[in-house]
């Protein structure tokens, strides 16, 4: 075989080599594309089913909600048999926490922190913990459940975890401190009112904090700071229907408390801050918002 | 807003339950209620719906009231004040917090879909039905809704009614009577295909 045709085979095999490389490419390209398409696929319809899960509950539809969570779960997890991706991980936990399977969302957002979403750790961990603390509650176990929210309220980073610990730990401590004699109920509801305060200086903007410093106040006998702190809440929006409509019942039994026991002076002053902001709230009269029957 | 059309929603969103919920008639009205509150809601409160926080998961309202606060609640209420008298005065706390647990959602709150549960019951003034009967009929309700066949048909059925609602209803300056008409026709509605029903047997 002289130079010459040498060369042209080994053209011919590089040629072949190459055209061969480029369709193998192709291929793994168009495969990468493939599964790129499918996850992303699976990774929007998941986003999809949970932001519906969201406007559900912001519209006080339980059960509607939970079928969304299910399947913003289940195309997460069709997307996990494609390609392992920590943001599929991440929504899974996320609708696991919705669906309040607390191992399950543990395990998820371990995962999703092994494939490099780093606050995947401490999320798993708080979900597990405030899952225990849920259990240890059904379970009668409240000194320790009070605890485990007491640990979350003020350590962790989870906001949906912190949000939900400080519900249920006010929820806890105010029907222990119904039953203390009033010195001591007076000094309890102040410590209270310390750690929601706390939860405030760092996230002021959380309607929610406001509507609970709103309830201690009252307890606590407190009405006008009471009647603020549900002015803020309302002003801030709340999470959910219910809650809306619970501050509202807030700020008129403040109203009435107030007329009762406020100087005519402070009570004029008052009731004209009053009557402003519940024009503007489109109340029909000073204790009927619209959403109340007459 | 066109009562014949109403009728006619009302009609074809009862016969998919019918299919879904054969067997629990007593949930049809605390359903439609829910949607058809929702769907007056979102019209007249959009304001509140954009501002709301975007707080995720959904935390739990405080239930735990104050003394003052439940008394004040009794007392503000006439007919509860009258069914309640004897317990109010001699200020008893237990039977009153008993009682407050159950009639504040529904008469303090107006849960949609719990006045729609104890709608004949709030008719007639039967408070104290509505507090020895809370338990039993809520987990009752969340057990059948729990057990349908198909949620989703059902999710959609109430979405469907929802959007074709707020399509009827033109003027929602008063949310509180345009609902209690509403569920007024919902009632008679609910009442016209049980006769039919009975009639076809």
């Amino acid at each position: 075989m002289d130079g010459k045709t040498k060369l042209a085979i080994n053209f011919q095999n590089k040629s072949i080599f190459n055209i061969s490389s480029i369709f193998s490419l192709g291929f793994i390209l168009a495969l990468f594309l493939f599964f790129s398409l499918a996850c992303s696929s699976h990774l929007q319809e998941a986003k999809l089913y949970f932001s519906q899960g969201q406007e559900h509950l912001q519209r006080y539809q339980t059960s509607e909600s939970r079928i969304s969570f299910q399947k913003a779960k289940e195309a997460a997890q069709a997307g996990i048999k494609k390609q392992s991706l920590a943001q599929l991980y991440v929504i899974k936990g996320l609708a696991e926490v919705q669906l309040e399977e607390w191992p399950e969302a543990e395990k998820s957002f371990s995962l999703a922190y092994s494939l490099g979403f780093e606050k995947g750790e401490e999320w798993a961990a708080e979900a597990a913990l405030y899952g225990l603390a849920q259990s240890l509650e059904e379970f009668g176990l409240t000194t320790l459940a009070l605890e485990s929210y007491s640990h979350l309220l003020s350590r962790s980073k989870f906001k949906p975890v912190t949000i939900l610990a400080a519900g249920r730990y006010v929820q806890i401590k105010l029907a222990q401190i119904l039953s203390l004699p009033p010195q001591e109920k007076s000094k309890n509801l102040e410590l209270l009112l310390e750690q929601i305060r706390k939860l405030l200086k760092q996230d002021y903007h959380l309607g929610y904090y406001h509507y609970l410093s709103s309830q201690i106040l009252s307890h606590r006998g407190r009405y006008q700071e009471s009647f603020e702190e549900g002015v803020m809440a309302r002003e801030l929006g709340l999470p959910s229907s219910e809650i809306f409509r619970d501050n509202d019942r807030q700020l008129i039994f403040c109203y009435r408390q107030l007329k009762k026991e406020l100087p005519p002076s402070e009570w004029n002053n008052f009731s004209v801050l009053y009557h402003r902001l519940t024009n503007q709230w489109g109340w029909r009269d000073e204790e009927t918002p619209s959403w109340m029957k007459r | 807003m066109d009562e014949q059309s109403f009728d006619r929603l009302v009609n074809n969103t009862l016969k998919i339950l019918k299919e879904l919920l054969p067997t629990q008639e007593y949930l049809y009205l605390p359903l439609l209620s829910r949607a058809l509150v929702w769907a007056l809601n979102r019209y007249a409160h959009r304001r509140e719906e954009l501002m709301a926080t975007p707080v995720w998961p959904l935390p739990q309202s405080i239930k735990v009231k104050s003394d003052e606060f439940v008394i004040d609640f009794f007392r503000s209420h006439p007919q509860l004040k009258h069914e309640f008298a004897a317990e109010l005065e001699k200020r008893d706390m237990p039977s009153l917090r008993l009682a407050f647990d159950c009639l504040y959602p529904v008469v303090g709150l107006e849960d949609p879909f719990l006045t729609g549960l104890f709608a004949s019951q709030l008719e007639k003034g039967e408070y104290r039905v509505i507090v020895s009967n809370f338990p039993q009929k809520l987990a009752q309700a969340k057990r059948d809704l729990g057990q349908v066949s198909a949620p989703g048909r059902l999710n959609q059925a109430l979405e469907d009614f929802e959007e074709d609602i707020r399509e009827l209803v033109v003027d929602l300056s008063s949310e509180s009577e345009v609902r209690q008409s509403l569920i007024k026709l919902l009632k008679q509605a609910l009442k016209k295909s049980q006769e039919e029903g009975s009639n076809k047997l």
